[in-house]
């Protein structure tokens, strides 16, 4: 017997396994691998990976458009392979890049096809379009062709469309790609605010800053396998543990006095006098820029590590390669 | 349903406008559509008779009803083009009635133009129509293309499926719609079993139920042809409606719709 009430979890997903043929009837290629997760009604879940790692996988999984090959998936308790049909009303998909909207019709008309899909009549249909759009920026240009807009319009309108079947679970396959940083700060805003409504929100990205801005929960994934599940704030240290510092001008002497201070884990250099030094210890960049100023130097910048260096502190293992 | 069709239909009106402006129809298809049908009916005209000309010009004018809702087939994969197939395939109300009413404006563009290129050129062929007949063609060259919708449509749920051979199928049912249809040469020249085939596409009954309504057929004689036509476009129908169930099924178990597709 499914459950449907608001006990179950938003999503549940144990032992999901997802095989994908290859060409020249070569070995399947596993997409996801013994996948386990569960994600609570209400609360904003980060999907991070890197490129391969099973993301998106997931998301097409639970969106009803692909199947599993083993395991189960369930949304509010429905299963996504048996109960399809009523898991659809249930969910918003939201993708990021320019695709997946009418280019030709206005944000208005993209709103009300949408809505006619999940069962709203004219009517209703005609609200809702107008609500959203308020909400999300865009009621001034609603009677404007989407091909006018921009990247960051355009990703507004995808959520505005996800959230047209007024969803309990909403899934934000990488939103922000290729937005600009306001964009994307507004899109995140908006995010936040589907937090307040209790919508439970199940978010991929690259971005840790995102990640951790946004995530009640984060869960790393590589390989199709669930590597950790952690609380952002362990996302947070780690940036902060493994910041880097990078400097121009820097003489050899100099980059051995900073290599030996408490903190620092490596000193590497970039380029003739440049060099990057990575930390792993909280707080240790503060020491290296001190040094580096007080000795002259003034090109110097900090920077977050990237998600392959997280990986590789976090699992040690392949970083950011595609898996074949 | 009901909203879901009407915002269909809205959604291929602006795919219409994409495909043509006003100028465009005007002095660019429809300029070629006449010059296609005086070029067939002046090959009768030069073999001095005038009933094979009528002929010619009848079948290359309703035709263009079918050439025209044949470009279904191709429309019918403008959804996997702008990104939207994966979030029909996720919205409850499915695919399969968006993608069977979003190339609609086909039916209204090749009732027009081939009306147009029937009406204004039949007097310039000897081919003189009253006011009654000329309705009664208009008509059936609407159940023309209402009918051949079907077909362009069953090869369009093909070429979603097949994306690399999309334009395969509709040329494959048009050229044997052309060739043994009674266009150019009657049904009755071909062998039995050519007559049966061609007697599969509805298209080839919407011909003759005009041919039959302008040459003094009778009116039973007439609607038995339509009403072949809703028969064959039925079965087309059916055929498109499982084909695109079958194509989303097998796209849930392969993986071959993507996000963004």
């Amino acid at each position: 017997m499914s459950l449907t009430g608001i006990d179950a979890p938003a999503v549940e997903v144990r032992a999901l396994v997802r095989d994908f043929a290859t060409a020249r009837g070569g070995p399947p290629r596993r997409a996801l691998d013994a996948f386990n997760l569960t994600v609570a009604p209400g609360e904003v879940h980060g999907l991070l990976g890197p490129n391969g790692a099973g993301k998106t996988t997931l998301c097409k999984i639970l969106s009803t458009i692909l199947l599993p090959t083993s395991g189960t998936a369930r949304v509010q308790g429905l299963d996504v392979v048996t109960d399809a049909k009523r898991v659809r009303p249930l969910l918003g998909i939201v993708f990021g890049g320019e695709r997946g909207l009418y280019a030709r019709m206005t944000a208005a008309q993209n709103l009300r096809f949408w809505a006619a899909l999940y069962g709203h009549g004219r009517r209703e249909g005609r609200r809702r379009a107008a609500e959203l759009l308020e909400r999300v920026g865009l009621g001034p240009r609603a009677n404007e062709p989407v091909e006018t807009f921009s990247r960051g319009m355009k990703q507004r309108l995808h959520l505005a469309r996800g959230l047209v079947g007024d969803p309990r679970v909403l899934v934000l396959d990488e939103p922000t790609v290729g937005m600009d940083p306001v964009s994307a700060h507004e899109f995140r805003d908006l995010v936040e605010d589907l937090r307040g409504e209790g919508r439970t929100v199940l978010l991929t990205t690259h971005d840790m800053a995102e990640a951790e801005a946004l995530c009640d929960r984060v869960s790393f994934i590589d390989g199709g396998r669930l590597l950790r599940c952690e609380d952002p704030r362990v996302l947070g240290e780690l940036l902060s543990r493994h910041e880097r510092v990078r400097a121009a001008g820097v003489p050899e002497a100099l980059a051995a006095r900073i290599a030996d201070l408490p903190g620092v884990e490596r000193v590497r250099a970039t380029g003739p006098g440049a060099v990057l030094v990575e930390t792993d210890r909280g707080g240790a960049a503060l020491p290296v820029l001190r040094t580096l100023v007080e000795a002259g130097v003034t090109d110097v910048s900090t920077a977050p590590p990237t998600l392959e260096e997280v990986y590789l502190h976090l699992i040690g293992e392949r970083g950011m390669a595609v898996r074949p | 349903m009901i909203a879901v069709l009407r915002q269909t239909m809205w959604s291929g009106w602006t795919d219409l406008r994409l495909v043509y402006t006003p100028t465009t129809w005007a002095f660019g298809w429809m300029v070629r559509v006449l010059c296609q049908v005086v070029f067939y009916s002046t090959l009768g005209t030069l073999l001095g008779d005038p009933d094979r000309t009528r002929f010619l010009l009848v079948g290359a004018a309703v035709f263009i009803a079918a050439n025209e809702t044949m470009m279904a087939s191709a429309s019918t994969t403008w959804e996997r083009m702008s990104g939207t197939l994966s979030l029909l395939a996720a919205a409850p109300a499915g695919m399969v009635a968006v993608l069977a009413a979003r190339s609609w404006f086909w039916i209204a563009t090749g009732t027009l133009s081939s009306s147009i290129a029937l009406l204004a050129l039949a007097p310039f062929f000897g081919l003189r129509l009253g006011f009654g007949e000329s309705a009664a063609a208009v008509a059936l060259v609407f159940v023309t293309a209402l009918t051949n919708y079907a077909v362009g449509l069953c090869c369009g749920s093909l070429a979603l499926r097949f994306h690399g051979l999309r334009n395969v199928f509709a040329n494959i049912a048009l050229l044997t719609m052309t060739a043994f249809g009674g266009v150019m040469v009657p049904v009755a020249f071909w062998p039995a079993g050519l007559q049966w085939f061609a007697a599969a596409f509805p298209a080839v009954h919407g011909l003759a139920a005009v041919r039959l309504a302008i040459g003094g057929g009778s009116a039973p004689a007439v609607l038995a042809e339509a009403g072949f036509a809703f028969a064959t476009a039925a079965g087309w129908l059916a055929v498109a409606a499982a084909s695109l169930w079958w194509f989303q099924a097998n796209a849930r178990r392969t993986g071959s719709i993507d996000f963004g597709d």
